[in-house]
């Protein structure tokens, strides 16, 4: 009989595990409630740290997006924003409040983590990455990835907490390369990681490649890494993630060594996912000829997208005085840069010119669309609904197809209420 | 150690480290542009260094070195500070 998903298991601090992680997707698409169907269901959710202090103003109705705003109001049409800067305290509460409220509803046996991008660099890299990382483990996240960057400062930033030996702490790599680096560094606070999550370039988001992603494939990366640790001697759990898309692709891996599977793009049309109810109809209508990799993230790094977004197309005044979250250490950021050298050079006209995107406005409304590679595939994994939009699907359906599917299979959700009675009106209601 | 014994030691690491050959390995040599280094040989290279010389080169710092000059004078520069 062919192998399932669920025939495997991961093994991390003495649990055994569902081998799936449900990958962080910010800004609030991988919502608190998703990371905890994932937890409630045996497996590993991820909440994001994109934003977080947006998110929890959005959340939990507090003003840390107001407060920064209003310290800040003076410089709105300024482009110098040397002197914005957010307090690493607020960052902090922002971040302990968020995860506290998150860790206080987990059920069930498996664990939520954190996505901390280094990435996230908020004018200030190295405190408010410290402030980030400590707040989590205070409010007892279960575990914390460190994503978007090498992270060789991370583990000493945290080393001095009391949680810093028994979290749970892993790192995302897109190449072994990068993993050695981090590992050096770890050596140095003698703490190597719980798991490394492998991205290949066919993931969701900012890539770890060039433009040139497609010369890359996640299996031979994914091989390279399990090679290396294991003659490193190193039992550390490897996560491949980019492109996962039925169960059978994920026991292709467990098979070949991995620890677990990373998921994401499936996720997103759930209705635990954070998207608007809208934009989910659009990343199940995409055709792959919709989907893009482009340079337009101010970060630098190529990010995958769904090219009718409308982020590729609008160019806002930057609001770094409220967000700023990509500003370096001195306050700049090529979209900032970009959108004043416009301004200056032809107005409103040369706008349109900027080949960058204002990624904090755009991902924070939900007009950047990003998506992992197979997102075209997702009108296979629903049915329509009698007036052409599709179903959404529920987090635990997903993951259940995930765990359970054999033969590439993807199982359809149950027909809507809806429908049923639509057909039959005597239909008796089922509990969806 | 004496400058020239620093910079025999700094030109054996970036053979080493970027696998090229020591003679275009010149001061004015660029770490990218010249010794083909990407993203991260340029941070592998700045731990080796830092292992080697025993210091610690912090990120700002990192950013500003570009070429093989701008390593020996770094790495001159703290060790005449020690």
């Amino acid at each position: 009989m062919s192998k399932k998903l669920d025939d495997f298991r991961l093994k991390l601090a003495g649990k055994e595990l569902v081998p799936l992680v449900i990958g962080g997707m910010g800004v609030n698409i991988s919502t608190t409630e998703l990371a905890l169907e994932a937890a409630r269901l045996g497996g590993v959710g991820h909440i994001s740290d994109a934003m977080m202090p947006a998110v929890t103003d959005d959340v939990l109705g507090t003003h840390f997006v107001s407060e920064k705003l209003s310290r800040n109001c003076g410089n709105v049409k300024q482009p110098d924003k040397s002197g914005v800067f957010f307090q690493v305290a607020q960052v902090a509460e922002a971040t302990r409040l968020y995860v506290s409220k998150t860790m206080e509803r987990k059920q069930g046996p498996g664990l939520v983590f954190l996505n901390c991008m280094e990435k996230l660099t908020m004018g200030n890299p190295k405190e408010t990455l410290q402030a980030r990382l400590k707040a989590a483990l205070d409010a007892g996240i279960d575990g914390i990835t460190l994503s978007a960057g090498l992270h060789l400062a991370s583990f000493a930033l945290m080393a001095d907490h009391p949680r810093f030996r028994d979290a749970l702490l892993g790192i995302i790599v897109s190449s072994v390369r990068a993993l050695k680096l981090f590992l050096k560094r770890a050596a140095r606070v003698n703490r190597p990681p719980d798991y490394v999550v492998v991205e290949g370039p066919l993931a969701g988001g900012h890539l770890g490649f060039g433009l040139d992603w497609k010369k890359f494939d996640l299996k031979a990366i994914f091989q390279e890494v399990v090679q290396y640790l294991k003659k490193e001697g190193l039992p550390i759990p490897v996560i491949p993630a980019g492109g996962i898309f039925t169960g059978t692709d994920a026991v292709e891996y467990m098979e070949a060594g991995a620890g677990a599977v990373q998921v994401a793009t499936r996720f997103t049309v759930t209705r635990e996912s954070g998207l608007p109810e809208d934009v989910k109809q659009r990343y199940f209508e995409a055709e792959e000829e919709d989907i893009e990799v482009n340079m337009l993230s101010p970060t630098g790094y190529p990010m995958r997208m769904l090219k009718n977004c409308p982020a590729v197309s609008r160019r806002v005044r930057p609001a770094c005085d409220a967000y700023g979250y990509l500003l370096d250490g001195t306050g700049h950021c090529s979209y900032l840069e970009a959108y004043y050298q416009a301004a200056q050079n032809g107005g409103a006209d040369k706008l349109h010119e900027i080949q960058k995107v204002c990624l904090c406005t755009h991902m924070r409304r939900y007009q950047c669309w990003t998506c992992g590679h197979y997102t075209y595939r997702l009108k296979e994994t629903t049915r329509r609904n009698p007036d052409g939009t599709y179903q959404i699907l529920s987090a635990e359906h997903v993951f259940k197809d995930y765990q359970f599917s054999t033969d590439h299979q993807i199982a359809l959700p149950e027909e809507c209420v809806p429908c049923s009675v639509i057909r039959n009106p005597s239909a008796v209601i089922r509990d969806p | 150690m004496d400058v020239n014994e620093m910079k025999a030691k700094v030109v054996d690491i970036i053979a080493n480290q970027l696998g090229v050959e020591k003679d275009i390995i010149t001061p004015e040599a660029h770490v990218v542009d010249d010794l083909g280094a990407d993203s991260l040989d340029v941070v592998k290279l700045i731990m080796a260094l830092e292992e080697a010389f025993d210091v610690e080169i912090p990120d700002e710092e990192a950013e500003n070195i570009r070429t093989v000059q701008d390593i020996y004078d770094y790495i001159d520069k703290i060790q005449s500070a020690a």
